[in-house]
């Protein structure tokens, strides 16, 4: 016999769900951040510096946030399609 | 202040200001929606609560009304932490700093009558927990982070000219002895000094954390202030000791009486001629009743528990009623939403 298909959370429970979700997507973009200044770094002087102090210059500056704009883009368009 | 922030604190902040960003797609499609349930703004309730249900009752299903509540919901319960949390990354480093700004010509004394309000008990102003006061460096965090970086990116600059613009419309440009009402970070007060770089000037604020930040901001630039923490409505200052009492966006975090007892005591603290200029966000009989109902609505879960009351009030009539002539209340003319409420004392 297959186990009883069970839903898990109540409706009550879905906006948890949705600030888990939101407070998941700050956390990736911190991530995100990170990683690109750490690529930037290495390719500037081969070494890794203090990823916590670097404070990114104008085109980086720019580039990180065309990147955090198409990410929370995306992020929306998911979130208010409709229909899903 | 120059404040540099650590790699996550700056990708926190950035977050938060893009996201609100990247939401506001939603508005076209909420539009579309009040569209369809064919809403006409005419034939809705003048009163705020009947408007919020009729409104509620007829987007009952609106994707993008329900979504947009949890996108509000978690930037206004989570900014102040995200904001707090950027700071308190970089506190060690700055210490210094902070030292030496404390340190100068602007001090900060307590009313020895001081007590909190009771109207702010246990009230989380903009869902920051503990309210203006809700850490050591409230002030800093307020100021640096939230209105700085985030307030100011999602809303535009325009705020701190505004900040001085105001007072453009004032009868005179004499003034040489000023007391702000409600100072916090001491943004106004800049504009104040600026606006009159004579004038000695005093101010109050309930929240010591806030005063802390106007007194670096002072002290920064060689200014002499006096600040007091203490309630604007009660300063026990001698009568007619001032020529110039102003607030900005103070009034409507209060309630009525509050604001009634302001204006009050600013008549109180004026002399004869001297003028009471309140700055702050227009009473909710200027707007549309779409318009209304967002702001009333954002009010109602961003924090502001005297939004609406304060928003139902006729500041000219108030500034009358406390003996002031030559009463104006106008949307300020430079730009953004603002409402302002001049008065003079008579000679
Ligand atoms: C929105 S802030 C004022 C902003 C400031 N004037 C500026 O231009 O940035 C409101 C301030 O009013 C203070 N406050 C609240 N109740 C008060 C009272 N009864 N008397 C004086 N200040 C009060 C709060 O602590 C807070 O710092």
């Amino acid at each position: 016999m297959s186990a009883p298909v069970r839903k898990a959370l109540t409706p009550d429970q879905i906006d948890n769900l949705g600030y888990a979700l939101i407070e998941l997507a700050k956390e990736l973009w911190v991530m995100k951040d990170r990683q690109m200044i750490t690529e930037a770094i290495l390719r500037q002087k081969g070494v890794v510096l203090d990823l916590d102090t670097y404070q990114p210059g104008p085109d980086l500056t720019a580039h990180i946030a065309a990147e955090r704009t198409r990410f929370l883009n995306a992020f929306a368009a998911v979130l208010f399609h409709e229909g899903a | 202040m120059d404040i540099e922030l650590r790699q996550r604190g700056r990708a926190s902040m950035d977050f938060l200001v893009s996201f609100g960003r990247a939401m506001s797609i939603s508005e076209a499609q909420l539009n579309a929606d009040i569209a369809r349930a064919g809403i006409v703004p005419e034939d809705l309730p003048d009163d705020l609560e009947e408007l919020n249900t009729a409104m509620e009752t007829a987007l009952a299903d609106s994707h993008a009304l329900h979504m947009r509540d949890l996108v509000f919901e978690w930037t206004s319960t989570r900014h102040g932490a995200v904001a707090r949390e950027a700071m308190e990354e970089i506190l060690d480093d700055i210490q210094p700093q902070l030292r030496d700004l404390s340190d100068g010509s602007t001090q900060i004394t307590t009313f020895p009558h001081f007590t909190p309000p009771d109207y702010l008990e246990g009230v989380e102003i903009h869902r920051t927990t503990g309210g203006w006061d809700g850490h050591p460096h409230q002030g800093l965090i307020h100021a640096e982070m939230v209105h700085k970086r985030y307030v100011t990116a999602m809303y535009g600059g325009g705020i701190f000219n505004t900040r001085r613009a105001v007072l453009d419309n004032l009868p005179r440009k004499d003034y040489r002895r000023i007391f702000e009402m409600g100072v916090s970070s001491g943004f106004h007060t800049l504009g104040l000094a600026e606006a009159f770089p004579q004038a000695e000037i005093s101010g109050c604020d309930v929240s010591r954390a806030m005063l802390e930040q106007a007194q670096r901001v002072a002290n920064e630039r060689q200014l002499k202030w006096k600040l007091y923490v203490g309630c604007a409505e009660d300063t026990r200052l001698p009568a007619e000791s001032f020529d110039l009492v102003s607030s900005f966006i103070l009034l409507h975090e209060l309630p009525a009486h509050a604001n009634r007892a302001f204006f009050a005591e600013a008549f109180r603290l004026l002399e004869p001629g001297g003028a009471v200029i309140m700055t702050d966000v227009p009473p909710s009989r200027e707007h549309d009743k779409l318009t209304a109902w967002r702001y009333d609505r954002g009010a109602k879960y961003g924090g502001e528990p005297y939004w609406r009351e304060a928003g139902l009030l006729d500041t000219a009539e108030i500034a009358r009623d406390c003996g002031f002539v030559n009463v104006r209340a106008f949307k300020e003319p430079t730009g953004g939403n603002y409402w302002v409420t001049i008065g003079e004392k008579p000679l």
